[in-house]
């Protein structure tokens, strides 16, 4: 059963957020994407449904006979059969992008058990593989989502180019079809009224820096996605090699920040921090705007020791379980948004009373 | 028609954005457009880089009218790919996204203004499913000395001669490379 499945996914932690990894202060995860089409087949935006279910089942094939998606109790979602709820729960939980959802009719996504490999099946393209992890890390991200890109190839014909490389439906991703990013959270950065130019400078560096909730002074929880924008003309490691410098400069700064607000005014970021564990700790009505800031100033708490009981792992997977869909899916029925507030406010209660 | 930036300068960039079946336009001057999209700016717009793109192509046609209604616009749909059907209408409505992989071939001309602009050239030196090392292709080969060699220099300027070292040993195992695909030279940039 389907629901089961999303389910069982539902009730194991997200090791992405849950293990540990290096820098996890300041980087709460990496991932890097690759984009592969199929030779012989038009993409999905131009596929007849038959084709489409061609390709799903090409792709499961190559995928079964794989080392990391191929164990028993991985996922497969058609996801045409999935409820809104379920296709959300995968949204939030990073497996799926927002297009994929509101698009699932001939699709499906492959997720191993840990929810560190997926693939999206006829996504924009006809396949994007994913892998994430905790922290920093993208050297180990490349090498295991290139030992498994090299097991699907061993099945799979990809269209590929011998000047253009990996060929996909938009020509922004042509070349070696690969996005990676890295989560960061950076408070600091933001409190001193650094972000804009920081966004400014990376954006020069032909790098993309985006708010995981919301853009500018709309930016929720003060978390940020940084990624490569450049696929054709440089190699995978080269990108990799360049997103990282950029990364660990970032993480200088933001510490950085974080030792400048101590210094000049501690009280008001001990005041910051205090009152957000309140917020979560105490409330009884919580917007998900209201909660994500209030994360964000708990997770800086948490970075300097203040709060022996809170696990850094149990904030980053409040970040994700306190959305519309996990809520809704944990309460086990559908819930009104002022229904949800509630509930949100009940379920950060519990998660800082253990 | 103005800049809707600078509001000085003729726009000759028109970015359309297709939302919720709603059009929204954008005209911007080269400078502005090419400001924007450094700041990358017009992609956290959801304004498709390229559809900006293809916007160009569009205005270096002859016949391309200045006009400022998108939907009375009509493109020529005399391009079809072969394999999938796809036409200029087509990767206009869908903001740059091609039908097939054999679309690279139809739409070529256009597809190879947009990887200049927006990619770092127009050749893949990365990794190849047959699994032969990328840099056995010559010209990736060369792409690859010709960067190295830059990344070299500006070691040596900034005094970071570690560095440097690690980075001299790798450019001369590159040139060796070239060598031994090509024993008659054109390795001429070394010595
Ligand atoms: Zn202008
Ligand atoms: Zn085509």
């Amino acid at each position: 059963m389907k629901s089961d499945a999303v389910k069982r996914l539902l009730a194991s932690p997200v090791s992405f957020l849950a293990d540990s990894g290096p820098d996890e202060d300041i980087a709460i995860s990496s991932r890097i994407r690759l984009a592969r089409n199929l030779r012989g087949y038009p993409f999905p935006c131009a596929a007849e449904p038959e084709q489409l279910t061609e390709v799903c089942d090409l792709v499961s094939a190559a995928a079964n006979a794989s080392g990391s998606l191929g164990c028993p109790d991985c996922f497969s979602f058609d996801m045409a059969e999935l409820p809104v709820v379920d296709r959300e729960i995968l949204l939030e939980r990073r497996l799926a992008s927002r297009d994929f959802i509101d698009h699932p009719e001939g699709s499906r996504l492959l997720v191993r058990s840990d929810e560190s490999c997926s693939i999206m099946i006829n996504e924009e393209d006809q396949l994007r593989i994913q892998v994430l992890a905790p922290g920093f890390q993208l050297d180990k991200v490349w090498k295991t989502i290139n030992a498994l890109d090299d097991e699907l190839a061993a099945h799979l014909d990809y269209a590929f180019d011998d000047q253009l490389g990996y060929l996909t439906c938009c020509p922004t991703n042509v070349g070696t079809g690969m996005r990676a990013s890295v989560m960061l959270h950076l408070p600091g950065l933001v409190m001193t009224n650094k972000i804009t130019a920081t966004i400014h400078g990376i954006n020069k560096l032909n790098l993309a820096v985006r708010g995981i909730f919301g853009e500018g002074s709309d930016n929720q929880g003060n978390l940020f996605q940084v990624s490569n924008q450049v696929t054709l003309g440089e190699t995978e490691s080269g990108i990799v090699e360049n997103l990282s410098q950029v990364i660990r400069q970032l993480i200088t700064h933001e510490k950085a920040a974080r030792v400048q607000l101590l210094e000049r005014d501690q009280a008001s970021l001990l005041d910051h921090v205090g009152r957000s564990y309140g917020i979560l700790r105490h409330s009884y009505k919580l917007s998900s705007k209201e909660a994500l800031n209030c994360l964000s100033g708990l997770r800086v708490g948490v970075d300097m020791g203040l709060f022996n009981n809170v696990d850094i792992h149990r904030v980053n997977e409040m970040f994700l379980t306190i959305h519309p869909a996990h809520l809704q899916k944990n309460a086990g029925r559908t819930l009104s948004s002022a229904e949800r507030d509630v509930v949100r406010a009940a379920y950060c209660r519990s998660q800082l009373a253990k | 028609m103005l800049c809707d930036r600078c509001k000085k300068k003729e726009a000759t960039i028109h970015v359309k954005k297709v939302s919720n079946g709603k059009v929204e336009s954008l005209h911007l001057c080269a400078d502005c457009a090419r400001e924007k999209e450094e700041q990358g700016v017009l992609g956290a717009l959801g304004f498709n880089l390229a559809e900006v793109l293809f916007n160009i192509g569009e205005m270096a046609k002859p016949h391309a009218e200045e006009d400022s209604s998108p939907d009375e616009k009509k493109s020529d749909p005399g391009i079809t790919c072969p394999a999938c059907g796809w036409n200029m209408e087509k990767l206009q409505s869908s903001h740059g996204r091609l039908g097939c992989p054999e679309c690279y071939r139809t739409f070529s001309a256009i597809i190879g203004e947009a990887l200049n602009r927006i990619q770092r050239g127009e050749m893949h030196i990365g990794k190849r499913p047959d699994k032969t090392d990328p840099l056995l292709n010559a010209a990736a080969l060369r792409i690859e000395i010709t960067r190295t060699r830059k990344k070299l220099a500006e070691l040596v300027r900034r005094e970071e001669y570690e560095k440097a070292a690690v980075c001299r040993d790798k450019l001369n195992a590159l040139n060796d490379k070239l060598k031994s695909l090509e024993p008659r030279g054109e390795v001429s940039d070394e010595k």
